[in-house]
């Protein structure tokens, strides 16, 4: 039940914020961090139950067994996920409660811790959940969380950029429904292990068309092309917890997904094609996309468009190898794009603007910030010694051997993303800013403990970059763990539904 | 984008559409779908014969209502993410709400039939609210359907009487109250049988009011919540902050 | 495919018909609805079986064994209008603030405006 918990807690959290209103609202600040922290305290619990070997625990709700009722499932992939997950979310819980606005009222601010902790419950049901409908309504949950979080978001364009997002994610999930209305028609059933164990006896235009609609509608949320048209708009709204969360927290986690999908439920070629070119597709466009940006969170967005259209790249291509490296790839970007996408946020909040032109400089003033920002450059673009090189190399060879020509495109947009990437630090870090005294702070904006904490946070990020660079074998090896379930479906199917 | 364009787009995703779900032929199940068992109430393998309206007893599941019977019983952690998801509605609309409206709807002065009929009607939703909940297990409704009915009154009473304020903290509180007892008496199902949101009390004869254990009393606190949630929507709306 | 399934459909590309095609934000809304109509009923067309009655026991037809209609994929449709409902409730809410904001629904002018506030 274990698992259950990471998301019934938050929820019950939410509930009670409204249950108990007037008496809560000064606990509304904390309730968000207590219930992050008691998360991750869960996530450790979990993975203390199966180090060595895989796990695989079946929860079937109301004792209903696995293909009649909803079943969630804890396997070492969510295990290991869950843990990583439930540390990023207790960080951007940390640094939203640190840029908490003191002049905004008292009774949104309880609305909007709410739907943080529903959010945070139904990322992790997300994690867990072994059938196509409840990941459906887990999906909707988090999305609706997002719109409403991105239009409180107080930059000028974000009413309008949670509409688009809003409106996208609409077709998204209307595709998806369509494609379980299809598959429930022919197979009867909506647990993922069954369906793969069933999938065979689909008809052929049965089993090109499920797979599609399932992918399209999670499309929305991988920043997939063409459905990103979201992205550039509600990462440049800001704030302190949007941003990390999309790319911390949501991508990968659908990401997960896609991986159970694409290996398990329906590992069908054309599936596999379609992703390759939409993967191609989307690396590229989001990459030149980065290298034409204005603002530090609008290059920040497309660059992590591009790292989603590396992993869909990687998970096009069946094999053991190419399980790994995605994997491996997925949390090693995660791991940057978080401190980056913060110090972005944190320069927007204290100087009101992220734009290139009003930022010449910044990090003489904002030394720390730099650092970090450094630091996680030097990991998403491929530097030697941090995290993200071994994953990038891994990945290059990964898709070397698997077709030599795929190597092609994600080499030319590594140099693409060395030019972007170091053209910002450049600017900021090592020009002169524009008046002596520095560039003015904001009122309102982050001093002292506030400004200390979140700089810290990012701090942390930045350092495990560098200690994963030095030693990666721990991250490796729980890879190694979390994906030998993976590599037999069938066998793993029949184990999920307890031998049927 | 031009109507041409978007014309084109739909048409050409139509033709794809039409041509896929044709050649995957809907009609023919390749498999029996799992439903069959739930609708013979066999799910756990226990109960051999046909479900028999007013006479079988102590049923793995007791409502007559087989929809019912999927929605709270055999797939009822759907049933509490719809509950987060109508919750979140409510939550997103209170959190930006303050920045649309700043003072209330100026609401027209109705008309004496208006006044009079609100007054006549609006008990008689409120019962048939309350009685569509309460009986989701035996006819068609439910507690989200009851609830959007009791919301409806509360509309009646927003456009019949100018001064009709909805207590803001009462609702609020009615709506923490219906989901958190929603997720303790699943926790309690969790303690009693082994796994959340398990049926522990007795399911009874199919088809008489008290019947089909959990689901009456989950009706119920999903109709108080969503009659409020809609409620408070609504305030939202009429400009109440 | 039968007369509903295919009907649903249409009902679906509709919808996204006027998503793509209306300028205003509030036809888009309603465009949204409609798509999501479409799906619904596709879903339930699903679940139906020719001669089908509803899958309700009563007096008038007491035996499970009898031909019902699915009930899954109605369980399902239930469950999808009510987060359907909540979308556009606050879609609704936020068309609001968007105009009071910016004066106008017109996407064309919109996406003007917000390409002046972003570079």
């Amino acid at each position: 039940m274990i698992a259950l918990w990471m998301t019934l807690l938050p929820w019950i959290g939410a509930l009670c914020l409204l249950l108990f209103k007037g008496w809560m609202d000064r606990f509304s600040r904390f309730l968000p961090g207590l219930v992050a922290a008691a998360n991750v305290l869960l996530a450790l619990l979990l993975n203390l139950q199966g180090s060595q070997q895989p796990t695989l625990v079946s929860l079937e709700m109301g004792n209903w067994p696995a293909p009649f009722g909803i079943q969630w499932v804890n396997d070492s992939l969510s295990s290991f996920f869950a843990l990583v997950i439930s540390l990023v979310l207790l960080a951007l819980v940390l640094s939203r409660g640190f840029a908490r606005d003191k002049e905004q009222q008292a009774s949104s601010d309880v609305y909007s811790s709410a739907i943080v902790l529903i959010l945070s419950g139904a990322a992790f049901g997300l994690l867990f959940t072994a059938d196509l409908f409840n990941l459906f309504v887990l999906m909707e949950i988090a999305s609706i969380s997002l719109y409403a979080l991105v239009a409180r978001s107080r930059h000028p364009t974000a009413p309008v950029a949670s509409m688009r997002y809003l409106l996208l994610g609409g077709v998204g999930s209307a595709l998806y429904l369509l494609g379980i209305g299809v598959l429930y028609a022919k197979l009867g059933t909506l647990n993922m292990a069954d369906i793969a164990l069933k999938a065979s006896s689909l008809n052929p235009a049965a089993l090109q068309l499920v797979p599609l609609l399932l992918l399209l509608g999670l499309a929305v949320e991988l920043e997939m092309f063409p459905f990103n048209a979201w992205v550039p708009q509600v990462y440049g709204a800001g704030g302190a917890f949007v941003p990390g969360f999309l790319a911390g927290v949501s991508s990968p986690i659908f990401a997960l997904l896609l991986l159970r999908l694409v290996t398990v439920v329906f590992p069908v070629p054309q599936l596999r094609t379609v992703l390759l070119v939409a993967g191609l597709l989307t690396l590229v466009i989001g990459e030149f996309s980065a290298l034409a940006s204005r603002r530090l969170l609008k290059m920040l967005a497309f660059s992590s468009v591009g790292s989603m259209g590396m992993f869909l790249l990687l998970v096009s291509i069946p094999g053991a190898a190419m399980l790994r490296s995605s994997l491996f790839w997925l949390v090693m970007m995660l791991l940057a794009k978080v401190p980056l996408l913060g110090v972005a946020a944190y320069l927007q909040r204290q100087f009101g603007t992220d734009r290139f032109l009003e930022l010449r400089g910044i990090f003489s003033q904002e030394k720390s910030a730099g650092l970090v920002f450094l630091l996680s450059a030097a990991s998403i673009t491929g530097i030697p010694l941090f995290a993200g090189f071994r994953a990038k190399i891994q990945a290059l060879v990964s898709l070397a051997s698997a077709q030599y020509w795929l190597l092609i495109l994600p080499l030319l947009v590594s140099v693409l993303e060395f030019v972007y990437f170091f053209r910002a630090i450049r600017w900021m870090g090592m020009e002169p800013p524009e008046s002596a005294g520095g560039k003015p702070v904001l009122p309102g904006s982050l001093e002292g403990f506030s400004r200390t904490g979140t700089l810290f946070l990012f701090s942390v990020f930045a350092l495990l970059i560098v200690i994963f660079g030095l030693f990666p074998q721990g991250i490796l090896d729980s890879i190694e763990v979390a994906t030998t379930q993976l590599f037999d479906p069938v066998v793993y199917a029949r184990a999920v539904l307890g031998g049927m | 984008m031009s109507r041409l364009w978007a014309a084109g787009i739909v048409v050409l995703i139509g033709l794809f559409l039409f041509l896929f779900l044709s050649d995957a032929q809907l009609g023919e199940r390749q498999q029996v779908p799992v439903s069959e068992k739930m609708v013979q109430k066999n799910v756990l393998g226990t109960n051999p014969g046909p479900v028999i309206f007013g006479q079988s007893e102590g049923l793995e599941e007791g409502s007559a209502n087989l929809v019912t019977s999927i929605v709270v019983g055999y797939r009822a952690l759907d049933t509490l993410g719809e509950i987060m998801v109508l919750f979140l509605s409510a939550l997103g609309v209170g959190a930006i709400a303050h920045l649309v409206w700043n003072q209330k709807l100026q609401k027209e002065a109705p008309s004496f039939i208006l006044k009079t009929g609100a007054g006549i009607v609006f008990p008689m939703i409120l019962v048939f609210g309350v009685y569509v909940f309460s009986h989701g297990h035996l006819s068609p409704g439910g507690g989200f359907q009851g609830g959007s009915i009791l919301a409806i009154g509360i509309l009646l009473l927003y456009i019949a009487f100018p001064t009709f304020e909805l207590n803001r903290v009462l609702f609020q509180r009615l709506e923490g109250f219906g989901g958190v007892t929603f997720v303790v008496l699943g926790v309690i199902g969790a303690l009693a049988g082994g796994a959340f949101l398990f049926n522990f009390l007795p399911n009874g004869v199919v088809g008489q009011l008290f019947s089909a254990g959990l689901i009456p009393i989950l009706y119920l606190l999903i109709g108080l919540k969503v009659g409020s949630e809609l409620g408070g929507i609504l305030r939202n709306l009429y400009g109440g902050e | 495919m039968n007369v509903y399934t295919a009907g649903s459909i249409l009902i679906f590309l509709l919808g996204l018909y006027g998503l793509l095609a209306k300028r205003d934000l509030f036809k888009m809304v309603i465009s949204l609805s409609v798509l999501d109509t479409g799906v619904n009923l596709f879903l339930v067309a699903v679940g139906y079986g020719s001669g089908g009655i509803a899958p309700i026991l009563t007096d008038t037809y007491p035996l499970s064994v009898l031909h019902f209609v699915d009930p899954l994929p109605q369980a399902l449709v239930l469950t999808s209008i009510v987060i359907n409902l909540g979308v556009t409730a606050f879609a609704l809410v936020l068309v609001a603030r968007i105009f009071k904001k910016h004066g106008t629904l017109d996407t064309a002018k919109l996406w003007q405006k917000m390409g002046g506030e972003e570079e």
